[in-house]
């Protein structure tokens, strides 16, 4: 008992920072010839913090119901004292994740196993064997990405995969080492991963998903992308149909439609406007498999890849192919081993001799060709199989936020400024994506906010908005500000900040990129989702008496991907002022982030920067 | 004539009157997204509350299609729920129902975390095909479950409702009590129905709760509070003499209260959700958690074992509960107060993060629950709600600089700083500490931080940090040479002691809601040096006026520029006749000329 607690004392000093320990983490797999599997999964965990004690309270095990099935072999407390108590009964509860509702997905089938785990406290040891057994998710193959690493450090831990001898099992370790071996049993063959002394990942603002820098594992019997590809094809037979309602409509959006283009986007708009997101039960469905075209269409509701299968099978009736397409959004796609596990679907079209990658659930995308996707790897599922495709750069420019103003400061210290903000690719999906979510007079809130940002009291006067969901038409917004006490007056001297570069109105910014910014240094990748590119231009009337006697001095500067440059001068008795920004990566490597961090840098002293005025 | 058309309109809707009702509705709403063309719902007695409630909903827009889609139809626990009819009225009136491969039982995302309270809660998600703008959804569902006769509704939505029926028919030989707003009465051979047009709520900043805004219905056939509490209360008093919950932690009061908020962990969960009964003591020993009515029950018996005298308070957070209607359901928080010192003190077991004593919603009216009956008491806090703020830079000749910021909170701000910090890592607070110096100025580096009373259960948390920085003054030249230095003074980084009313809205629907006293204080102290002296600094000023002040005070002395930005907030709400001069008078905190210092060189310019 006493060695007990000295033990505990030692790990609670050793670990200050640590709210809890995983002492053993093991799982056991054993895959079958079609694709079946079950996975034993032992885990180990001491509590050392209230924190801890807190986060350990619950556990979810998540699990799909038409698949599989989830049994708690044993959940225990073992307590500090040496006594044992048992989880059962009511302390295990079956659920569906909130998580996915937030995403708008009511599968009642995606269910998750909730583990409570009473009276926790620091010094406890958690044990947990669970069991998974699942039909094959996909038919004659396996296939699974396991993050090995936490944010809490992990003393050991053991994958063991055994499959039969002519099912190879290719893999992959990423972000740190495991050790490998193997051995025959019988006519199976055991794959087994062993680590140690695993550190805690960290939490860190904007990085993009764990699976990019934390310890992973990859493990595959595809023997290839194309095999993969080959085999999502397969998935999709028969669900690319088509019904004469849908004919009928194919036949009434592209009437009249001049060009390819024109038709393309024509069907593009109604499946990312008219088939609203949303998941719902499967009659029947395979792992990754979507609801037939007709059922989409008939519902007029889907999750990604349903729309994208409508999509394709409109674009067909239109007689234009398309491929569907999976992408990983949030994450790298690791080229190195075939993986199924894609989180999200999309559209190529066949333009030419290109592809032009579409995405059908951004319901307000104006873009032919969605700009976010840029860089990205993807894998076309198409009958045959292909190769791993990476999605053409996507140029900044091509998701520019152009922001024009003209102002005049009165003597007086009044601001006044008309504005016009546009957007292209992603910064135009921005702009209409806040306008849809804000009818009415919740727009003009939102502007007015912002205006407040540039000076306290300021107004917005005269708004007017595009409609934000028609697609076809250039989106804008413009307005007035007026804004008392602008200046600032000492002796003959008139100061003021040039009113555009505080960057109020630069959505993408001040209220994306700035937010992301803020550490000095980073040990995790930063996720940007786009290319993007921002530029001012603004002029300023001055006031009548007036004459410059200090303009903020040029800025620019390059590193790598992120390029800023601001200008200020004196022409024909106005203050023009320009300023642009352009982030060419949406991915921002560690040792990339100090030359964000000096491009704006070098942004924000330029912003400090004032215009004085004298007296004539 | 009219009891007539009225009686037409409140039968319950059949077919033809849906159809009629969507086709000759006429809608003007530019800020909807959607709009209620008839919410009724239908209270009566069957040994048991039976209720009935039709809705049509007619879509707008886009915004409106993705808000109301899917709806949901909650069943609570002994509930029996049954929807009988669910469909898309399309424009042409060609109705599409609600296929049962689009119905889903889900969990309630709030019970996602949350054991054994939950049960026999789930919701039911109808998922409305092929809805497009100007198509309605129609949802009809009864539910049968509940002892008592009562309920309490307030209607007001995201979205305005055209009529709202509700129609309450008391068990017989009862004695129906109510309390309305905004509804009018037509009294129908048993029943009772209110009915009215309800205006959505609008986005607003600061803008008071619903529950101040909407209008309501709240009605009980219970004879009084003591009748109403006493299952409530017997079930509590008798658990309490039972016992079974045996606390080794000594008699210290601040290890006791931390016991109760941070050790037993707190089931969040909307009061009464869980059902009217608690739960034994034995069982929340062996549960660790427990929530709040269950959190105030333990924290009234530990609280009686250490020699307190203490009891049960039922409490609204938002509005001041109507004490002429005896329903438990008008109340959402369950605290405990005790008596030390010659006072009472309040507070909320379930919330972890207050002080002792500190209570957000101090004034407010609650129910003490005692044995042998019930008593109301005003639910006071102790201590202030305050914050303040200050920076101690030195800065060099050439505008970079070093120092100090600090900052503390009292009451409300207090519980910003617990929550952010309290279970961070280190490593979590370096970075949040660099996220905070860069906010103060960007390309500020922190340096070394500090925390205190983090934990405490009786003291207000305090932090600082050193930092240093470049280009705080920014030197501009003229044509001929002369040299100016320009500091824009910095504001407070630390979100959760901040200024919070700064108003961004020229013109308000609503008063300005700030529901407590509370204090701020910003001191932004400036050391200068090689050469440079003050050519001007923010001017000195004041204004005050129905419940707020704000000044602005700079001063040079022995080298040191010192500028103090205070603002004092005396009462809940800035009315609308007020507005305008509240919003007035705040800006000298944050116009530039109060945020402005400029230097000269002694050879250089002159000051005025």
């Amino acid at each position: 008992m006493k060695k007990l607690t000295i033990y505990f004392l030692l790990l609670t000093a050793l670990f200050a920072t640590t709210n809890y320990r995983i002492k053993n983490l093991n799982e056991h797999i054993r895959f079958l010839s079609d694709g079946s599997f079950t996975a034993d999964e032992t885990r180990e965990v001491n509590v050392l913090t209230q924190k801890g004690a807190k986060e350990l309270a619950n556990r979810k095990i998540p699990y799909y119901r038409r698949y599989g099935k989830v049994e708690v072999i044993k959940a225990e407390i073992r307590k500090k004292d040496g006594k044992v108590r048992e989880i059962t009964g009511d302390y295990i509860k079956d659920q569906t994740p909130a998580i996915l509702q937030q995403m708008n997905i009511y599968e009642e089938n995606f269910r998750e196993l909730m583990i409570t785990f009473p009276s926790l406290s620091p010094g406890d040891t958690v044990f947990t064997h669970i069991r998974f057994s699942y039909k094959p998710l996909i038919k004659g193959h396996y296939n699974n990405e396991f993050l090995l690493q936490d944010f809490e450090p992990i003393d050991k831990i053991k994958i063991e995969i055994e499959g039969p001898q002519d099912k190879k099992l290719n893999y992959i370790v990423r972000n740190g080492r495991l050790s490998f071996s193997t051995r025959n049993r019988g006519k199976n063959k055991i794959y087994v991963w062993e680590g140690k002394n695993i550190p805690a990942l960290e939490e860190e603002q904007g990085a993009s998903s764990p699976m990019d820098y934390g310890l992973k594992l990859i493990v595959s019997t595809f023997r290839d992308w194309k095999e993969l590809s080959a085999y999502g094809a397969k998935l999709n037979r028969g669900k690319i149909n088509s019904t004469p309602e849908m004919e009928k409509k194919v036949k009434e959006l592209i009437k009249g439609a001049k060009t390819k283009k024109e038709k393309i986007l024509r069907i593009f708009r109604f499946v990312e406007r008219k088939i609203r997101y949303m998941g719902s039960s499967m009659d029947v469905g395979a792992f990754v498999e979507s609801h037939k075209a007709s059922y989409t269409f008939k519902k007029k509701f889907g999750v990604c890849r349903d729309k994208s299968i409508l999509m394709i099978a409109m674009l067909r009736l239109a007689g234009i192919n398309a491929d569907d397409v999976v992408v990983n959004v949030s994450r790298k796609t690791e080229p190195a081993i075939p993986s199924l596990y894609f989180e999200h679907a999309i559209v190529a079209v066949k333009f030419g001799r290109k592809y032009i990658y579409m995405d059908p659930t951004l319901e307000l995308s104006s873009s032919f060709g969605d700009p976010y996707l840029g860089d990205r790897k993807v894998l076309h599922l198409v009958r045959g199989g292909k190769e791993l495709t990476t999605i053409p750069h996507s140029d900044p420019k091509r998701s520019l936020l152009a922001i024009n103003a003209a102002s005049t400061i009165s003597a007086s210290g009044e601001l006044t400024s008309s504005i016009k903000i546009e957007g292209k690719g992603f910064n135009d999906l921005i702009l209409r994506s806040i306008a849809s979510r804000s009818p009415g007079v919740a727009l003009l809130l939102f502007y007015q906010k912002l205006a407040s940002s540039l000076a306290p009291g300021a107004k917005i006067e005269q708004p007017l908005a595009g409609n934000p969901f028609d697609l076809s038409k250039k989106y804008s917004v413009s307005f007035k500000v007026k804004a008392d006490n602008y200046t600032t007056k000492a002796g003959k001297f008139l100061l003021f900040k040039i009113p555009m570069s505080k960057d109020s109105f630069d959505i993408y910014y001040t209220y994306l990129l700035k937010n992301l910014i803020s550490l000095e240094k980073r040990k995790y990748p930063l996720s940007l989702f786009s290319t993007a590119s921002s530029r001012v231009i603004e002029e300023i009337n001055i006031p009548e008496g007036y004459q410059v006697f200090s303009l903020p001095k040029n800025k620019e500067i390059k590193e790598g991907p992120f390029y800023f440059k601001g200008e200020v001068e004196e022409k024909a008795g106005k203050i023009v002022f320009k300023r642009n920004l352009l982030i060419d990566t949406s991915y921002v490597e560690p040792n990339q982030y100090s030359e964000l961090k000096r491009v704006l840098a070098e942004m924000e002293s330029f912003k400090k920067q004032m215009v004085i005025l004298e007296e004539k | 004539m009219r009891k007539t058309i009225l009686f037409l309109i409140f039968l319950t809707l059949s077919a033809g009157n849906i159809d009629n009702l969507f086709k000759t509705s006429k809608v003007n709403y530019p800020d909807a997204s959607a709009v209620f063309l008839l919410q009724r719902k239908n209270f009566s007695w069957e040994g048991e509350l039976k209720e009935s409630d039709s809705l049509l909903i007619k879509i707008l827009n886009k915004t409106g299609r993705d808000r109301y889609s899917d709806l949901r139809v909650r069943k609570g626990k002994g509930e029996k729920v049954e929807v009988l009819n669910a469909f898309t009225l399309k424009e042409n009136l060609k109705r599409i129902p609600v296929g049962k491969d689009s119905i889903n039982k889900v969990t309630p995302p709030f019970l996602s975390g949350v054991p054994f309270y939950g049960e026999g809660i789930q919701d039911m998600v109808y998922s409305f095909p092929d809805v497009e703008p100007g198509d309605g959804l129609y949802l009809e569902f009864k539910r049968k479950g509940g002892e008592s006769f009562s309920s309490v509704q307030y209607p007001m939505e995201r979205d305005p409702k055209e009529r709202v029926e509700i129609e309450i028919t008391p068990p017989q030989g009862s004695s129906l009590k109510y309390k309305v707003r905004g509804l009018k009465l037509c009294k129908r051979e048993g029943s009772f129905i209110w009915s009215g047009k309800v205006n959505m709520v609008y986005p607003e900043e600061f803008r008071p709760p619903i529950k101040l805004l909407s209008p309501f219905l709240i009605f009980s056939t219970s004879k009084d509070w003591s009748k109403e509490t006493s299952h409530l209360r017997n079930s509590f008093y008798s658990l309490l003499k039972k016992g079974g919950f045996e606390y080794k932690s000594g008699k210290d009061l601040g290890q006791l209260y931390k016991f109760l908020t941070v050790e037993i962990k707190t089931v969040d969960l909307p009061l009464w959700y869980g059902g009217f009964d608690f739960t034994p003591l034995g069982k929340i020993k062996e549960n660790g958690f427990a929530d709040q009515r269950d959190k105030a029950l333990l924290s009234v018996f530990l609280l009686r074992k250490l020699g307190y005298k203490a009891y049960p308070v039922l409490a609204n957070s938002e509005v001041n509960p109507a004490k002429e209607v005896s329903t438990i359901k008008q109340f959402n928080r369950f605290l405990v107060m005790f008596f030390k010192e010659k006072n009472w003190v309040f507070f909320d077991p379930a919330d972890e993060y207050s002080i002792l004593g500190n209570i957000s919603f101090s004034g407010k009216e609650g129910l003490v629950l005692k044995e042998k009956g019930v008593e109301w008491v005003t639910i006071k806090r102790k201590g202030e709600n305050s914050s303040e703020f200050s920076a101690s830079l030195n800065l060099d000749k050439a505008g970079n600089f070093s120092g100090e910021l600090k900052t503390q909170g009292r009451g409300i701000f207090d519980i910003g700083i617990k929550k952010t910090l309290r279970y961070m890592k280190d490593n979590e607070k370096d970075k949040f500490f660099s996220v905070m110096a860069d906010k103060f100025l960007p390309g500020t580096k922190s340096l070394k931080w500090e925390i205190a009373n983090i934990k405490s259960p009786f003291k207000s948390s305090f932090i600082s940090q050193r930092i240093s920085g470049k280009e705080l003054g920014i030197i501009e030249r003229g044509k001929e040479g002369e040299e100016v230095m320009i500091l824009n003074l910095p504001e407070n980084p630390y979100y959760f002691t901040k200024f919070p009313y700064r108003t961004s809205l020229p013109k308000r629907r609503y008063p300005l809601y700030i529901g407590e006293p509370q204090s701020f204080e910003s001191k932004i102290k400036v050391k200068i040096s090689g050469g440079w002296e003050p050519s001007y600094l923010p001017e000195s000023r004041e204004r005050s006026g129905n419940g707020w002040k704000f000044s602005v005070h700079s001063s040079f002395r022995n080298g040191f520029i010192e500028v103090v930005y205070r603002a004092k907030l005396t009462s809940k709400l800035v009315n609308l006749v007020d507005y305008n001069r509240f919003m007035n008078d705040q800006q000298i905190l944050f116009v530039p000329s109060s945020k402005l210092v400029i230097l000269k060189k002694k050879s250089s310019l002159t000051k005025e």
